[in-house]
């Protein structure tokens, strides 16, 4: 009996000394990653190249970092039973089809033609990612995928129907699949779809929110009800969230690339009298000269190229008289203004606190997704001594659309989730290495390379062939040839001084 | 803006290699099979034709003459494991190509008189190969790296009639050969990924300097012995060429787009800093059975960076900072007359590393060494064979302290390394 209660007490006090040991963290639930659901939109979702399909969705942050922690991705023969991360694969070319780059232009970026078909709609349980392109908060917790009446910009697109398929909201088929660890990078597209379409409107309070800025208290209480709601059904559940880059119009080439400025061929503005000159567009409703920061958001440059954004002054001089909507306003959703980026800046700025306050009252960590932006844009990344920038189609971060990521860039983004989770939870999960992009190494790119995908490329398709025929046969294209370089560009009149005075874009992205 | 020009991201610099490490590996000791044995604790014992490199005085002692041909087979086996908190390196492994080296060495002796020993060798003093087997991910840091040395040393000694004291002094002539590979990337715009667009082959010629040696043996009384040996620090300053190839991704834009930034041929100028060595010996017999400990101090603080220099695009010419430091081996071997014509050897050997951690990359990995050695020898009349056997192992060396990683390639991982050689030497005594 003695000898059983010393026992007892040296297996309390090693129960002690072992229970003192292990590090305390301070995180939510705990870090079983045997069964992750992810929340988000497009980015969650592994859209790139402005689609969705197979091809980056294994690539996309979700999957990368459940592959990370040790779980397969399901393949589309997978059944409810398999175990397996299962996400909505779309078949390649995607939905829309996959923009691919033809040759070195903007002109060069052109869709693939035609349009994948998701594979797994039957699939027989909730998908472990359900995150939907253009999900806003209002869509995360509402939207079924059954509905009629698009009250968000993202129930007009196909994407809840064949994601959520009518069982149930996300959060609603996030809780109720009992998820042991939940990765939800949610409200980026209650700013984001505003800023691409050249907005920063409130959304105001009733439906519908279609591409405007969520209230930032409407923001916290529905960014608390989307964890809340899974908390409740899953109290032990894992959690990691992540903030957004509030400095995104100098780091995105979507709203970065074109100032709205005439510019010269190599995208450097034309100067008169040392100013810039600005492009036409829509101020305060009326038509005048943007002001000086604006910028004209990338599927708009297509319009630049017709003349369009040519301020009437000019419009009638050489060589912007041969261009057919010279002296035309651009309209105001493909502009952004200085006031918009302020506004929309300070909006995500205040979105990050409300993520940090709910996500701190739950012990919940926040991915610094702002600061791999930042880092990207300051030239602090590389992979195999290659730097990894935010530039436009060269970059490695962004791909073709110029507003989502690479394979490359989704990679780094969840290191970013991968790194919150092993600081907050005490985990070892690997990063997910960006070696696996070198070209030689990644079986994916092989083949790809020997598949019917690449091989297309030099053939040009039917809308890059439209693209460049309606630069080509524009009037006076060959005269303005000639009087510049082989670069192509349009040379302004005797007017101003600049190195090339040109103006004009490259195509439709 | 209709073509608006693609940028890729390649720097002339990342064409070249952007570090030369050399580590103990660098410095080859095994220049003779008895000695190899006995774990290169050589240096006050130094009775054969090998002492030309070991302790030149030693040859003193040799009063027939003598050759002994020789040599060293080498070979490494090495693994790379990435560390799970690096972006990069991350669950990747890597190892090296198999090569077997075989760094040759020979020696004569001609006696004068009774006091005096001429004597030449030759020998590779230093060498290092680190090819690494594709795929490997650290081939934009170094695909293949290789350092020749061959040595060519007429060496003099002089001994007391008694034999108690000798001394000797070696003239050194050095010439080296240096290779570096490695390949360039660049982000592929229509594949999205980092594809090898060049390699860069830098190829020096083979380039020398002089040298020299002295060494002192001392035999206080009939059992025991002292020797002591300084191979001075030499300089070798390389021409060479550096070659860039482009390797085509089969895009047309693409390539052009390399091309375009791809810097020229052209000739590059480097030198290396070869470090002097001190060895200290002292060696008692006991019976049958010879014991040696010696101490080696080599001054590997002389390499203390690296730099390239590009004649044509000095744009891209390479200062890299290496701030190495000196360093110790231990060893200790023994040699018992086990039978008639029947020599047994046994050695052990500590040796340190000169590399700092954030140094320590794919082009040399190096590490502290332990390394048991034992070997046999058969003599009859005026043959000798000499045969030793080193199993050399290298402490497993990461560059991540205490969580994080220190490499100054952003390479961070742990490499682990083991070596094996056999040595082999014949002699002929006329």
């Amino acid at each position: 009996m003695t000898r059983n209660r010393s026992f007892a007490r040296i297996t309390a006090a090693l129960l002690f000394a072992f229970v003192a040991a292990v590090p305390v963290f301070a995180a939510h639930g705990t870090a079983d990653f045997s069964h992750i659901v992810a929340l988000g939109d497009s980015y969650t979702a592994g859209f790139s190249n402005g689609s969705l399909n197979e091809r980056h969705q294994i690539y996309g942050p979700a999957a990368i970092f459940a592959q990370q922690t040790g779980a397969t991705l399901c393949q589309p023969n997978a059944t409810a039973t398999t175990d397996c991360f299962a996400q909505p694969l779309v078949t390649w070319p995607g939905i829309p089809g996959e923009l691919q780059l033809t040759s070195p232009s903007l002109t060069g970026v052109v869709a693939a033609p035609g349009n994948g078909v998701p594979v797994m709609t039957g699939f027989g349980r909730p998908y472990n990612n359900l995150a939907v392109p253009g999900a806003m908060l209002y869509d995360i917790l509402n939207t079924k995928g059954t509905e009629t009446q698009p009250v968000t910009f993202e129930q007009g697109t196909p994407y809840p129907q064949f994601i959520l398929r009518g069982l149930g909201s996300a959060t609603a088929q996030a809780a109720a699949q009992h998820p042991t660890f939940v990765l939800a990078w949610i409200g980026g597209d209650d700013f984001f779809l505003a800023a691409t379409s050249g907005s920063a409107k409130d959304c105001g309070t009733s439906p519908p929110f279609v591409q405007c800025l969520t209230a930032v208290d409407q923001f916290k209480t529905q960014y608390a009800a989307v964890l809340d709601a899974i908390i409740a059904a899953n109290p032990n559940a894992g959690f990691v969230v992540g903030d957004f880059p509030a400095a995104v119009f100098t780091q995105m080439p979507y709203t970065s690339l074109i100032p709205a400025v005439v510019l010269d061929t190599t995208l450097k503005p034309v100067l008169n009298n040392g100013q810039p000159i600005p492009l036409f567009g829509i101020v305060n409703g009326a038509p005048a000269g943007l002001p000086l920061g604006s910028t004209v958001l990338l599927p708009s440059a297509t319009k630049l190229l017709s003349g369009t954004g040519i301020p009437p002054q000019l419009a009638s001089l050489p060589p912007f008289n041969q261009l057919p909507n010279a002296g035309k306003p651009l309209a105001d959703s493909d502009v952004l203004t200085p006031a918009e980026q302020a506004a929309i800046g300070a909006r995500i700025t205040a979105i990050n606190a409300a993520i940090k306050d709910v996500a701190s009252a739950r012990n919940i960590p926040v991915a610094d997704v702002s600061g791999l932006f930042t880092r990207l844009a300051t030239n602090k990344v590389s992979v195999a001594g290659v730097p990894i920038t935010t530039a436009y189609i060269t970059g490695g971060a962004f791909g073709l659309d110029g507003n989502h990521l690479t394979d490359l860039g989704y990679t780094l983004l969840a290191n970013e989730f991968i790194k919150a989770t092993n600081s907050a939870y005490g985990t070892h999960i690997p990063l997910a290495p960006t070696s696996r992009f070198l070209q030689n190494n990644d079986q994916a790119t092989a083949d790809a390379l020997s598949g019917n995908n690449l091989t297309a490329i030099p053939t040009f398709s039917a809308e890059a062939v439209k693209v460049l025929n309606l630069w080509n046969t524009m009037p006076g294209q060959k005269h303005f040839r000639s009087r510049h370089d082989d670069d192509g560009g349009l040379i302004g009149s005797g007017t101003f001084t600049g190195p090339g005075q040109t103006v004009g874009s490259g195509g439709k992205q | 803006m209709r073509r608006f020009r693609l940028l890729l991201l390649i720097s002339a610099a990342s064409l070249v290699v952007s570090g030369v490490a050399y580590g103990s590996g660098f410095s080859i000791f095994e220049q003779g099979a008895k000695a190899t044995a006995m774990g290169g604790a050589f240096a006050a014992t130094a009775d054969d034709p090998t002492a030309i490199f070991y302790n030149v005085a030693g040859i003193a002692q040799l009063r027939r003459a003598e050759v002994n041909v020789g040599g060293t087979a080498i070979n490494f086996s090495n693994e790379f494991r990435g560390d799970a908190n690096d972006p990069f390196t991350s669950g990747s492994v890597g190892e090296y190509r198999h090569h077997t080296f075989i760094p040759p060495n020979a020696y004569a002796v001609v006696p004068f008189g009774k006091n005096i020993t001429f004597g030449i060798g030759t020998f590779a003093a230093y060498g290092l190969r680190t090819n690494w087997d594709d795929p490997w991910i650290g081939r934009f840091i170094s695909r293949d790296a290789n350092v020749k040395t061959i040595s060519v040393e007429p060496a003099l000694a002089w001994q007391t009639d008694d034999g108690r004291l000798a001394l000797g002094i070696g003239a050194e002539y050095r010439r080296s050969h240096i290779i570096l590979d490695r390949n360039s990337g660049a982000f592929n715009p229509v594949t999205q990924r980092i594809a090898d667009v060049a390699s860069a082959h830098l190829n020096s010629d083979w380039d020398n300097d002089w040298g020299w040696n002295v060494g002192i043996l001392f035999k206080p009384t009939d059992s025991w012995r002292l020797g002591a040996s300084y191979r001075a620090e030499m300089t070798i300053d390389y021409k060479g060429d550096a070659n860039f190839t482009q390797i085509p991704t089969g895009i047309p834009f693409v390539d052009a787009g390399v091309k375009a930034q791809l810097p020229p041929n052209q000739k590059i100028n480097t030198s290396i800093n070869f470090p002097a060595t001190a060895v200290g010996g002292i060696a008692h017999t006991m019976g049958k059975w010879d014991v040696e400990a010696d101490v080696t101090h080599t001054t590997w603080s002389r390499f203390k960076t690296l730099n390239i220099n590009f004649e044509t695009t000095p744009a891209a010419n390479l200062v890299r900072p290496q701030n190495w430091k000196d360093t110790f081996s231990y060893r200790l071997g023994t040699n018992g007359k086990v039978a008639e014509h029947w020599d047994l050897r046994m050695g052990v050997i500590y040796d340190e590393n000169p590399q700092p951690t954030e140094g320590v990359g794919p082009l040399l990995p190096d590490s502290d060494r332990e390394a048991l050695c034992f070997g046999l020898g058969w003599h009859n009349g005026p043959f000798s064979v000499d045969l030793a056997e080193m199993v050399l192992h290298f402490k497993r060396r990461s560059t991540v302290v205490d969580g994080v990683g220190i490499s100054s390639d952003n390479f961070n991982g742990t490499y682990k390394t083991d070596a094996n050689l056999i040595g082999f030497n014949l002699g002929w005594k006329f």
